[in-house]
């Protein structure tokens, strides 16, 4: 059965409602004397998402991160967190994010519980909630255990799961992670994985940059790869792999590979290049003018007898291979 | 074994020797020299000896350095390893302790000799003045050479000894100010009718000090009491000392450098929720005071010490006078407030280079910064803290002057005084925490001796102020007129000097925070 729909009715439906945006940066640059760090960024991270910040290091992840923290006050470009200015309303985004460094702090003479109460007075939580908020916080970050241990003999991954802690005391709707997994073993790597997925099934807005790529591939809703301070490409990830499978590369191995059939298939609509190497054939296709299963069938149709047929795989890191060069700043 | 240790030395060397900065404080150094000479031959236009006064001058301003030096710069040779977590690391490494204590110590000790060295061409310019020879030059410079090899060893004693930067530089300014507060002590005892033995005893003890003290070897050469020998007591016997704490350092270097020991957590909960507490309205203030400047435990020892010190001062008065029943005669009282003054700046000034310093190297001023509060604000909640630190001894000094306050306002250069210590107070605090922003080391030094400087300069003006102002107001018959002096060079001082600085450490900080 199905149903019609005037066009008084359509009139009466409201038209979607665009997502709320966390954070909106639009051509940030960032310039440390005449170095440009940032080179016109821009992008949107909507409510409730995990962006992940892909860049190798110097490649401008940090300051990008630390305009959004209010640390970085000389920038050129508008930065917005929940629609605050970050430049004219400093105290107020700093009330919304929380923020973890790369190299965080840790007062090593205080116990893990002390850390706490002091982080939690100094963002003013009401004293009879703070013990409550501690006690949720700890179990969140698993330390529960540790609350009277000192910070000096926390393990690494613990500190790390400390300054986490930290972060949450005052409920932040967007935490900014610079690097939350360097310096850390597997095991603690993957606690603080399961810990930012808890945070992200939350509600919580993440904004994480790591170098780690497989890592950021299982937790982040959209990624945006980086390479000398320019925004190299931004979107979900299938978006980015769809970016570029337009080019993506095609091994072959023929029983007929003559000089002839080369030219032909150089010749096919689509073919970008061939690169003819020892034991196979390297075609680069442009994917949005032929598609791999065409591709097929023209080589058949132009006398092709395949034994190999293998279109590269595409992960995380071969996507960040191809879209960075390896420049450094 | 050798192998290891030499290219450790060497790297230290090495790297002292390519690093930009140690050349550019020699450079200022040698700048400071030209400039002191210039302001000695202008000096030498209206009075007589004028190399001498200018020679004095620079060796007093070096023993000055060398010893502040000692509880900063030196102190920290081995425990900024044990601060930063990268002594186990040299440990597990292979490294052994003599490579760490030369390449951590000895080498500091070598490149602050240099800046001896570099003095020397600009000092013997100080023969053209006249009133100095060239034998008086070496000889003073040996015996500068030998007290800063003792500072360097006691100071690399505490640091192998002590946990953190704090306590040791805590530590070797305890044993410096007992060094130098021997001399005065045991010559005042040994005037007194005690037993025979005792009194045979703190002379004893006495000449050991004198003989050891730089202070007392060169007032010896620069005012020739002595023929002039190149190698005197006081080289040998502080070169042995330095030597022997050298030797200490590295036999106990093991014991306390185990990580075991290292670990200061051994209270209990309970025990540190009676000690810590809850934390107060003001958090920075709560945890500086209970963490930075060591608590009520703490507390409680200063006061103790203080309290000491005046009862030592009362004791000695009864044994001077004992009929008398007044617990402090006016110029042991004037004695005893200078030596709580001292002490209070000394430990003013160990604060101010501790402070901020250490947020920077824990890499927590970008959390700090994070705090709904305005840098300003964070920065005097910490200073709130030292101020709260300081009670006992400026409870002393308040009690003090309050016991016979007449004897202090009769005294009429106490005003200017007053100005000159807080000038050179506010100012070196100043500096330091500035400093400790900018250097690893040498904060204190560096700004003790900035200080040292402009204070006759600036502070200078500011006492020559008061007295203008009381004069204008005695002229116009206003009472406490020159404390009204006091006040508006009170406020000119921070408006014109000190505010600046405050500015700095603010941008300063800002700056760490997203560099951190």
């Amino acid at each position: 059965m199905t149903t019609e729909v005037s066009a008084d009715q359509l009139v009466d439906v409201p038209p979607a409602k665009p997502p709320e945006l966390a954070v909106s940066i639009r051509d940030l640059r960032v310039s440390y004397g005449k170095f440009e760090a940032v080179k016109g960024i821009s992008l949107d991270i909507p409510k409730g998402e995990v962006f992940g910040f892909i860049g190798p290091n110097g490649a401008g992840k940090s300051s990008t991160i630390r305009v959004l923290a209010t640390l970085q006050p000389k920038f050129r470009g508008m930065a917005l967190v929940g629609g605050l200015d970050v430049l004219s309303q400093p105290q107020k985004v700093r009330e919304r994010i929380g923020y973890m460094p790369d190299f965080f702090g840790v007062y090593e003479d205080l116990t893990a519980l002390e850390y706490l109460h002091f982080f939690a007075a100094a963002y003013k939580l009401p004293t009879s909630r703070r013990k409550g908020v501690i006690d949720d916080v700890l179990s969140l970050t698993d330390l529960t255990h540790k609350a009277n241990a000192p910070v000096d003999g926390l393990s690494r991954g613990m500190k790390q799961r400390l300054a986490l802690a930290r972060v949450l005391l005052h409920d932040p709707d967007l935490l900014l992670l610079d690097e939350p997994a360097s310096g850390l073993d597997p095991r603690a790597r993957i606690e603080v994985r399961e810990l930012l997925k808890a945070l992200k099934d939350m509600g919580k807005t993440i904004l994480i940059s790591s170098h780690i790529l497989h890592e950021l591939s299982q937790l982040c809703t959209r990624i945006g790869i980086i390479e000398t301070g320019e925004m190299v490409a931004q979107g979900s990830l299938d978006d980015i792999f769809r970016q570029l499978q337009l080019k993506r590369v095609i091994h072959l191995r023929l029983e007929n590979g003559t000089p002839d059939l080369e030219a032909t298939v150089r010749q096919i609509d689509g073919v970008d290049s061939l690169e003819s190497q020892v034991d196979r054939w390297a075609v680069r296709l442009k994917e949005d003018v032929l598609s791999i299963a065409d591709f097929h069938e023209a080589l058949v149709k132009s006398g092709a007898r395949l034994t190999m047929f293998q279109p590269e795989a595409m992960d995380m890191e071969t996507a960040f291979m191809k879209l960075t060069e390896g420049r450094t700043a | 074994m050798i192998s290891g240790t030499r290219t450790l030395f060497n790297w230290s060397l090495k790297s002292d020797a390519q690093a930009f900065s140690p050349h550019i404080v020699r450079l200022g150094f040698s700048g400071f020299m030209l400039l002191a000479i210039l302001a000695a031959w202008a000096d030498s236009l209206g009075g007589i000896a004028p190399g001498l006064n200018f020679f004095d001058w620079i060796c007093r301003l070096n023993v000055l350095l060398i010893s502040v030096s000692g509880i900063s710069y030196f102190v920290s040779a081995v425990t900024e390893e044990k601060d930063s977590g990268s002594l186990a690391l040299l440990r597990l490494a292979g490294v052994s302790p003599l490579a760490i204590i030369l390449s951590k110590s000895t080498s500091r000790l070598i490149s602050s000799l240099m800046l001896l060295l570099i003095q020397l061409p600009f000092t013997f310019l100080a023969i053209t003045l006249g009133g100095i020879t060239w034998q008086q030059i070496i000889s003073s410079y040996l015996a500068l050479a030998a007290w800063m090899c003792l500072v360097a060893n006691v100071a690399l004693f505490c640091s192998v000894r002590c946990r953190t930067s704090g306590r040791a530089a805590t530590f070797a300014s305890a044993l410096l100010l007992a060094f130098f507060a021997a001399g005065p002590v045991l010559r005042q005892v040994a005037t007194l009718s005690l037993p025979a033995d005792v009194i045979q005893a703190c002379r004893g003890l006495y000449e050991e000090q004198q003989l050891m003290s730089v202070v007392t070897r060169l007032d010896a050469i620069l005012r020739g009491k002595v023929e002039v020998t190149f190698l005197s007591a006081q080289f040998w016997r502080n070169v042995t000392a330095g030597g022997g704490m050298f030797l200490l350092s590295l036999l106990l270097f093991n014991r306390y450098s185990d990580p075991t020991e290292m670990n200061p957590h051994g209270k209990s909960a309970k025990v540190r929720r009676f000690t810590v507490g809850r934390c107060w309205r003001l958090p920075l203030v709560w945890k500086d005071y209970l963490f930075f400047a060591g608590g009520s435990t703490i507390m409680l020892l200063k006061s103790i010490l203080y309290v000491g010190v005046v009862l030592a001062f009362a004791w000695f008065h009864n044994l001077q006078s004992p009929g008398d029943a007044r617990w402090l005669s006016s110029g042991l009282l004037q004695n005893a407030f200078f030596t709580v003054g001292g002490l209070l700046t000394v430990e003013m000034l160990l604060y101010a280079s501790n402070t901020l310093f250490m947020e920077a190297r824990q890499s927590s001023i970008a959390a700090l910064r994070m705090l709904p509060y305005q840098t300003p604000v964070v920065l005097l909640q910490k200073v709130g803290a030292c101020a709260l630190a300081l009670l006992p001894g400026v409870l002393i000094l308040f009690l003090l002057f309050m016991y016979r306050s007449d004897v202090f306002t009769a005294n009429d250069s106490l005003p200017q005084l007053a100005v000159l210590w807080l000038f050179f107070t506010l100012l070196s605090t100043h500096l330091t925490v500035l400093l400790s922003l900018y250097t690893k080391w040498a904060a204190l030094p560096i700004a003790v001796v900035v200080s040292t400087v402009s204070t006759p300069c600036i502070g200078g003006a500011a006492a020559g102020l008061a007295t203008v102002s009381a004069q204008a107001a005695a002229l116009n018959g206003i009472s406490w007129g020159m404390w009204f002096g006091v006040v508006v060079n009170l406020v000119w001082m921070w408006l014109f000097v000190l505010l600046p600085i405050e500015l700095e450490i603010v941008n300063r900080w800002n700056r760490l925070s997203r560099d951190s």
